[in-house]
């Protein structure tokens, strides 16, 4: 797990999909961002960058039902694996690690 | 919703559909209808239309776009590398069928090279020119009720006329020539003058040059001929008059006109239909500017204006006929246009594109004997054909093979092979033999190539370029698919059980397939041994045909001005009178070289003409030539027969005579309107001779003799006894030198010449031989490679069969059956063709042999005879071995 290194786009969309738990699809996390992080997503950035999680083994998918909205497609729902998990989690110490070494005074500097 | 949906931008929907992955479509699409449907609530549609299409654009990246092939997922570099070595070891394990089969297709493919290079060469004629797409030959189509023929030359006084009268033409030029045998005497640096004898010369008009842009390395192209008695000289030829000096200015004087050398012009090129060695302007003649509309004198060719198209020019020439042409055919022939043209005589002028001459049907180049366009077409196929034949012999030995490689095909798909990864495996080892074989292939063609433009007499030459290389890396590609994709398909199709357990064998289907190819490939190996037969039968009867004349040891002395006889008659004396000299002759004409006219003639008292060819001959001509008597007496030194003729047979039956001698006919002569009369009383009549090429049936012919023309002469004809050597010519060049100081001795013989005639004949008869001796090699190399393989499979069951009680000659029946089978049915389906191939080849000739059944015979026995000797010999070593020792190890 040593050379794993997470994007700050990707982490982002990690932890959203964290958040929406069972709701995680496309449209659901740009708007989950939004409201959060107040920032514009588009789809193909969102996109490219949630099969590339897919792909490196931090999240998975499966389609759901058939619904009467969005001219009857399914949607694609992803959820975190044990394994984007760990990362996820490594990120935070490593942050919370360098937050840690700093001292008060040279913050304030 | 749907109304809704359908409101979505149609295309940009069908883009992303089109982009992206299968595997993402749908929910993707899903999100975009979703937001699409938000927004169109919130904002107006518009706006929403606008924002789908932003965001189709924006999923336009690398992780959703569809992999261009289909197993992106798959490493394709480390696939590349192991069906790479796979195959190198597969084709190092069966060393010599890779062997067998790279040196078949590289021998095919250097043949196919060789006919590659030939055939661009002749149809790069006449391109190096510039402009050459604008610039066209007048050729002159005549009608006559005898059926229709194409000159290559026409009368020279159109050609201004034309240029003058058409827009659309931006210059002519008219060439007359090319001129042979022509005494030229040029001043040297020592001042002294010394004489050559030069053939190829041309008399053209100052626009010459401004058609053929040949460089100039001296004197100026656009006026080097615009003066009278102006010479221009190729590089050639300047070597040769002058050496290394700087010849403009120069004093020259061909066929003793003074003239003055104005410039120096490169080497027409190999692939120029024009060819020639020095040009004079024409009007240094005086008959150059005369208006002459009937005799066709010239070559003419024309540039267009590049605006101008030449078919729409061709329709005007009919004016020109009427205006300029039957006038004077009237005033000659003394009969009205409209009795002409009842009697279906036509005349018409054509323009035929420069590029087109050199392999035009009759030869309208004119200057040198031309290209054939059936030999051309024919070494296409051929070169074809030997490329196919060398293919199917990878696939034969290929599918040959398939037992041995079943097992592996097997375990390759227990192992989780696709099908389609054994066909990838298959033909990358297809693509490593012919990857070899082009290789060798081109340094095969690089050796051969000197030896191949010897034995068919053109410049061939190869470069390796940037084209080439990118070229003959298709022609790998072509070539490994060709080959290689059948026995790729059949080898993968083996099922994984079958193949293990060692049940497959070379199944009915294969077997026959199999079959079918040897029989296609000793199809066209038979048809290419008969065609190849005929041809050479054809051209050993064309040398061996009896003339009617005696062509052996019979030389010609040329280069004699005929203005200065007086001079030439003692050496005449002299020749004679050497021992080995059995007689000697001067003469106007000797047929082969030139000498030959047209007159038109009729019986004294008559009223048709007959248009007969003539000949003018000298005393004993006849006896140097052997000319077969018929009736009457040949001309003789005792007495004066200037107004004597000989007929050929040919001529008395077309004047429809029944008893010739002594009866006269008159010869008309059409000059300037006026109209002369000979009269001449038939003295002897021959037999016919063949004084043109074997392409044409023998003609009527008139012989006059030269005492009409005061014993004047441009040939000496002598024949020489058997047994005479060098050393007479040496004698005779020696009476030469005494009697005729300073005059050029120049011969050729005879035979020679008139061999030289049938140049492209011999030609193609030598490349047929040589590629169907390399077709028949290539089929050998295969079923050698085929029947050894048989016989090694079968190794077990000869030696049973052996211990059983079979005969050395049962074994060797049992296995070759097969092959003398397929040989015979390969000859049952090619003779047809043959026959077919042949007897249109042989129409071009009026004298030629017929085809009979021994040209079959023989043939179908060589074939046999090849099959047992490439068979053979693997055969009888099989059926006499030992068969314990194909037995005892299990």
């Amino acid at each position: 797990m040593k050379n794993v290194h997470l994007g700050e786009f990707e982490e982002i969309v990690l932890l959203t999909v964290v958040i929406l738990k069972d709701e995680a699809y496309g449209i659901a996390i740009i708007d989950e961002m939004e409201k959060r992080l107040k920032r514009t997503v588009s789809i193909g950035a969102l996109q490219t960058v949630l099969r590339r999680l897919e792909k490196k083994g931090f999240l998975v998918s499966e389609l759901g039902e058939a619904t009467k909205v969005r001219g009857g497609k399914r949607k694609r729902f992803f959820s975190i694996t044990a394994y984007g998990k760990n990362v996820l989690t490594e990120t935070k110490e490593q942050r919370m690690g360098l937050w840690n070494a700093i001292t008060e005074f040279s913050f304030s500097s | 919703m749907e109304k809704e949906k359908n409101k979505v931008p149609k295309w940009a929907l069908r883009f992303f559909r089109w982009y992206c992955q299968p595997d993402f479509v749908e929910d993707l699409e899903g999100d975009l209808l979703e937001r699409f449907e938000r927004r169109s609530q919130e904002n107006n549609l518009r706006s929403a239309r606008w924002s789908f299409t932003k965001d189709v654009v924006k999923l336009f990246r690398p992780g959703i776009i569809r992999p261009l092939f289909k197993s992106n997922t798959l490493n394709q570099n480390t696939m590349f590398i192991t069906n790479f070595k796979l195959g190198i070891r597969s084709l190092y394990k069966r060393k010599a069928f890779a062997f067998i089969n790279s040196f078949g297709l590289s021998i095919g493919i250097a043949s196919a090279l060789l006919i590659f290079l030939y055939v661009q060469t002749q149809f790069s004629y006449d391109k190096s020119y510039s402009d050459h797409e604008r610039i066209y030959k007048m050729v002159q189509k005549v009608n006559s009720e005898n059926g229709s023929e194409t000159y290559a030359t026409v009368p020279y006084s159109l050609v201004n006329i034309i240029i003058d009268s058409y827009p659309e033409i931006e210059t002519g030029t008219a060439v007359s020539g090319p001129y042979d045998s022509q005494v030229v005497t040029v001043r040297n640096e020592a001042n002294e003058d010394v004489q050559f004898i030069e053939n190829s010369v041309l008399l053209a008009d100052s626009n010459f040059f401004s058609i053929f842009s040949l460089d100039f390395l001296n004197g100026d192209p656009k006026t080097a001929l615009s003066n009278p008695h102006s010479v221009v000289l190729t590089e050639r030829t300047a070597k040769q008059f002058f050496g290394d000096t700087n010849p403009v200015g120069k004093f020259i004087a061909p066929s003793g006109k003074n003239s003055i050398v104005t410039g120096v012009c490169k080497n027409p090129p190999a692939n120029s239909h024009l060819q020639f060695n020095y040009i004079v302007s024409s009007s240094s003649v005086g008959w150059f500017s005369q208006d002459q509309f009937n005799l066709r004198s010239a070559n003419c060719y024309f540039k267009l204006k590049p605006s101008a198209d030449a078919g729409s020019l061709e329709l005007k020439f009919p004016k020109l006929v009427e205006n300029y042409v039957l006038k004077e055919i009237e005033r000659a022939r003394n009969i009205s246009r409209e009795e002409y043209k009842k009697a279906g005589n036509s005349i018409a002028y054509l323009l035929k594109p420069l590029t087109s001459l050199h392999l035009s049907e009759e030869n309208l180049g004119g200057f040198q004997p031309g290209g054939n366009i059936v030999t051309v077409r024919i070494l296409i196929v051929v070169g074809l054909l030997i490329l196919i034949i060398a293919c199917i012999n990878f696939m034969n030995l290929a599918t040959a093979k398939s037992t041995d490689r079943a097992k592996e095909v097997g375990v390759r798909k227990v192992m989780g092979s696709f099908r389609r990864e054994l066909i990838a495996q298959f033909l990358t080892e297809s693509f490593i033999i012919s990857f070899i074989s082009v290789v060798l292939g081109v340094c095969f063609m690089w050796l051969a190539l000197p030896y191949f433009n010897e034995l068919t007499n053109v410049q061939l030459e190869f470069f390796l370029n940037f084209n080439t290389v990118v070229a003959l890396f298709c022609l790998v590609i072509v070539i490994s698919i060709l080959s290689g994709i059948y026995p790729a398909f059949f080898l993968s199709s083996f099922s994984p059980i079958k193949a293990l357990k060692g049940v497959i064998k070379p199944n009915a289907n294969g077997r026959s397939v199999m079959n079918g190819l040897v029989l296609f490939q000793f199809w066209i190996a038979t048809i290419l041994i008969v065609s190849t037969v005929i041809i050479n039968k054809q051209v050993h009867y064309m040398n061996e045909k009896n003339l009617g004349f005696e062509k052996e040891q019979v030389m010609v002395l040329e280069g004699i001005s005929h203005m200065e006889t007086h001079l030439y008659h003692p050496f005449l004396n002299e020749v004679k009178n050497l021992p080995q000299i059995q007689e000697a002759a001067g003469s106007l004409s000797v047929q082969g070289f030139q000498g030959s006219w047209r007159d038109n003639y009729r019986i004294n008292g008559t009223q048709e003409d007959f248009n007969i060819n003539r000949m003018m001959i000298g005393d004993n001509y006849s006896e140097v030539m052997n000319f077969e008597l018929k009736q009457g007496q040949l001309f003789s030194e005792s007495m004066n027969d200037s107004t004597n003729v000989i007929l050929n047979e040919s001529a008395v039956a077309a004047f429809g005579l029944t008893d010739p001698i002594g009866q006269q006919i008159v010869q008309r002569d059409a000059d300037n309107g006026s109209i002369h009369e000979k009269v001449f009383t038939i003295k002897g009549v021959i037999k016919d001779f063949n004084y043109n090429s074997l392409h044409e049936a023998i003609a009527p012919l008139v012989i006059q003799s030269n005492e009409i023309n005061y014993g004047r002469m441009r040939y000496i004809a002598i024949k020489l006894k058997e047994g005479s050597n060098l050393k007479t010519i040496e004698q005779i060049e020696s009476k030469w030198k005494e009697t005729l100081p300073n005059r050029p001795f120049n011969f050729r013989f005879l035979d020679d010449t008139l061999d030289a005639k049938y140049k492209s004949e011999k030609q193609a008869a030598t490349l047929l031989k040589i590629f169907s001796a390399l077709t028949i090699l290539i089929a050998c190399l295969g079923i050698f490679a085929l029947s050894f393989y048989t016989i090694s499979i079968r190794t077990k069951e000869i030696g049973v069969r052996k211990v059983l009680g079979a005969k050395a000659t049962n074994i060797i029946l049992l296995l070759s059956k097969d092959f003398v089978k397929l040989s015979f049915l390969s000859f049952i389906f090619a003779a047809p063709v043959a026959w077919y191939i042949g007897t249109s080849w042989l129409n071009n000739f009026a004298y030629r042999i017929e085809i009979d059944f021994t040209i079959f015979i023989f043939s179908a026995l060589f074939i046999v005879m090849i099959i047992s000797l490439t068979v053979g010999l693997q055969t009888i070593q099989a059926a006499l071995g030992n068969p314990i020792n194909s037995l005892k190890n299990e």
